[in-house]
């Protein structure tokens, strides 16, 4: 066999006895060619089988504050310096959200996410409902809750934790190099010390980013390594999708293939994470959605995302069972 | 390094180098464990770039002649012995074929099949009426044409390669040793002498079958070491969907692993074989369609098929596309 498929073999060996690759190796594959690219593709699903087993975790979110962020993130559709004609409303009432648990549990996830828009959480009676919330749907649902509220204070952290959330997600979005090209009004660094205060607060951290910004390929590394450095257990990878109105309204996010290449490269760099994809996988990866769960991922959000909608749940349960993957964390029958 | 792992690698090996792999190779092949199976698939989709390129070879059917069949094949929607409901009517006309080549030229395919319900062609004028259709459709539309007709004298198979027909279709439909269990009319024989007496005539044959018939996984090994026996170069494989009031309506469907497994052990038998994922894929494959032509395959035949309907062509090749592969063009020298 040649040598190219050779290094990846080695590599794939190697993350398997326990030996994090370096950058070079990392590089490397990330810059594997057309044709070698399934075998990549294959030898990121070994590591995943190694590692993570066969059940792919589902979760679902809701959007339970919409739209005029005061931040300017430039893919957002929530940011309030772009008109982007997102639905905008106000704090969604708690039986609102517990419903909207409910549902998703009906519908497979096994997780639940309450994501506002905004800074964080300035607002002290908007942030009991949420916490009230959080203490509901664990009381009344079998759901782990998870928390995207913006950068929180450690008091902020231990209330949720007291009420029951289990996990706060906090994106790093893309490498540090390339954090300040899409947004301005907080830095990579306000994330890196928040996503250190969930730690402390004995919280655990789900962050990721979104692939396709006009990132290069060192920037996706710089992105899959900084997560390494965490010790991040979740990863979500959102893949960009062009929102009319944004700064990069114009941009074109990344073919299926490309994508795939590239959630192989982070199953290597992470091999025990979950790596979820997120938004955008309908729309990028089309047709090559079940590839890319047999390319390392082991984690999808379902039920759709913040501001556009997925595929229905019940396609995405037939697909795992297809591929012979149990749902849930705990390996939960998908039937 | 595991042990199936390290088997895939050294029957890939083989195969890469020009080798074989043994009747026995291919029955572990077909069995290689959940685990493995997306490393077959990349295996089997490198022995597919070595020997057959980037380019997907689509076709398109067209039923020409429906129901009434008085063959007793199990699966079949349009055999005369059982009751399916399938739309019946004699040859159609020249009009509705040519339009239905056009649909298939515009919809991507190289290659257009007429298909015949039937034994054999033993209507003179419809006979007569099809080697007419060849010469018109390859001229007129721009797309290859091939020919599904049962059996055949030896005289009407050089009048049809006279006429052009790039290829002509002759299923074996499954192993040997199973043949008895789907088909009582006619015998493997009969399909091995019709075979046989086309490429007499120089004809190219495109022969495959279809799986889930209720065989067993050695005797879809047989199956494709029995066309390997033939020297058949372009193998359609068919998945089966069950057909109310056939004898196979409540066969047990097949796992989309299991159907990716089947393919790519075709290609490690048949490496250098046109093969095509058929009738059935969209209903047993599900969203793992992609997997099939990434695990080994280099055609589809797209469109609707003989008796069900198929996908919109456009997402097939909106998914060639995303898979990163091209397609072959139609040959229409003389």
């Amino acid at each position: 066999m040649d040598s190219s498929v050779a290094s990846i073999m080695n590599c794939a060996d190697q993350v398997i006895k326990g030996i994090p690759l370096d950058r070079k190796q990392a590089r490397a594959l990330m810059h594997t060619e057309a044709h070698d690219t399934l075998f990549l593709l294959a030898s990121a699903d070994r590591i995943r089988q190694y590692f993570c087993g066969d059940s792919i975790s589902f979760c679902a979110d809701i959007n339970a504050r919409s739209g005029r962020c005061t931040e300017d993130c430039r893919f957002c559709a929530q940011s309030g310096y772009y008109h982007t004609g997102v639905k905008e409303y106000a704090l969604r009432s708690e039986e609102d959200l517990l419903r909207q648990a409910k549902a998703a549990e009906a519908y497979g996830a096994a997780r639940f996410g309450i994501v506002t828009s905004g800074r964080g959480q300035e607002d002290p009676v908007q942030f009991r409902h949420i916490v009230s919330a959080v203490r509901k749907i664990r009381e009344e649902t079998g759901l782990e809750v998870c928390c995207s509220l913006g950068l929180l204070t450690e008091e902020q952290l231990n209330v949720l934790r007291e009420a029951g959330a289990v996990r706060i997600h906090c994106n790093l979005e893309t490498s540090e190099r390339n954090f300040p090209n899409i947004c301005t009004t907080h830095t990579y660094q306000d994330k890196i010390r928040h996503i250190r205060r969930i730690r402390e607060a004995g919280l655990e951290v789900c962050c990721g980013g979104i692939l396709g910004l006009g990132e290069t390929e060192e920037d996706r590394l710089d992105l899959a390594f900084a997560l390494q450095k965490l010790e991040i257990c979740s990863v979500p990878l959102n893949l960009f999708t062009s929102i009319p109105g944004t700064p990069f309204a114009h941009r074109k996010g990344l073919t299926p293939m490309e994508a795939c290449r590239i959630f192989a490269v982070f199953r290597f760099i992470l091999p025990r994470a979950v790596i979820r994809v997120c938004a955008g996988r309908e729309k990028s990866l089309r047709d090559l959605q079940a590839m890319a769960f047999a390319s390392g991922l082991n984690g999808a959000m379902i039920g759709g995302y913040l501001t556009i909608e997925g595929q229905p749940p019940e396609r995405d349960r037939q697909m795992a069972r297809d591929l012979g993957r149990t749902g849930g964390e705990a390996g939960q029958d998908l039937s | 390094m595991e042990n199936g792992y390290a088997k895939i690698m050294k029957w890939t090996e083989k195969v890469l180098d020009g080798g074989e792999v043994t009747e026995e190779d291919a029955r572990q092949i077909i069995r290689t464990s959940e685990e493995d199976t997306v490393f077959l698939l990349a295996m089997a989709d490198r022995i597919r770039q070595k020997f057959c390129g980037r380019a997907v070879d689509l076709c398109a059917i067209v039923n020409a002649r429906s129901g009434s069949c008085p063959e007793d094949c199990k699966f079949c929607a349009q055999s005369g012995h059982y009751q399916t409901g399938v739309k019946t009517y004699s040859f159609l006309s020249e009009e509705k074929i040519l339009e239905a080549a056009k649909k298939a030229k515009a919809s991507g395919a190289v290659r257009f099949d007429l298909v015949t319900a039937g034994r054999g062609q033993t209507n003179a004028r419809d006979f007569e009426e099809i080697l007419d259709l060849i010469g018109k459709i390859r001229k007129e539309v721009g797309i290859e044409v091939c020919c599904s007709l049962g059996f055949l004298t030896d005289e009407q198979a050089r009048r049809l390669k006279k006429a052009g027909i790039s290829r002509l279709h002759c299923n074996i439909e499954t192993a040997p040793s199973y043949f008895h269990e789907v088909c009582t009319t006619h015998s493997m024989e009969d399909k091995e002498k019709n075979i046989a007496a086309a490429q007499k005539a120089g004809i190219r044959v495109c022969c495959g079958g279809i799986i889930g018939l209720g065989e067993t996984l050695d005797q879809r090994v047989e199956m494709a070491f029995q066309l390997k026996k033939m020297h058949i170069d372009a193998v359609p494989l068919n998945v089966l969907n069950p057909v109310p009031g056939t004898p196979f309506a409540g066969n047990h469907p097949l796992s989309p692993m299991e159907i990716l497994r089947s393919f790519a052990m075709f290609r490690y038998v048949l490496p250098k074989a046109l093969i095509r994922t058929a009738g059935g894929r969209q209903v047993n494959l599900r969203s793992l369609q992609p997997m099939a032509l990434a695990g080994g395959l280099n055609g589809v035949m797209i469109g609707n098929y003989l008796t069900t309907s198929g996908s919109d062509p456009r997402d097939d090749l909106r998914m060639l596309h995303d898979l990163g592969r091209s397609r072959t063009q139609p040959d229409l020298a003389e």
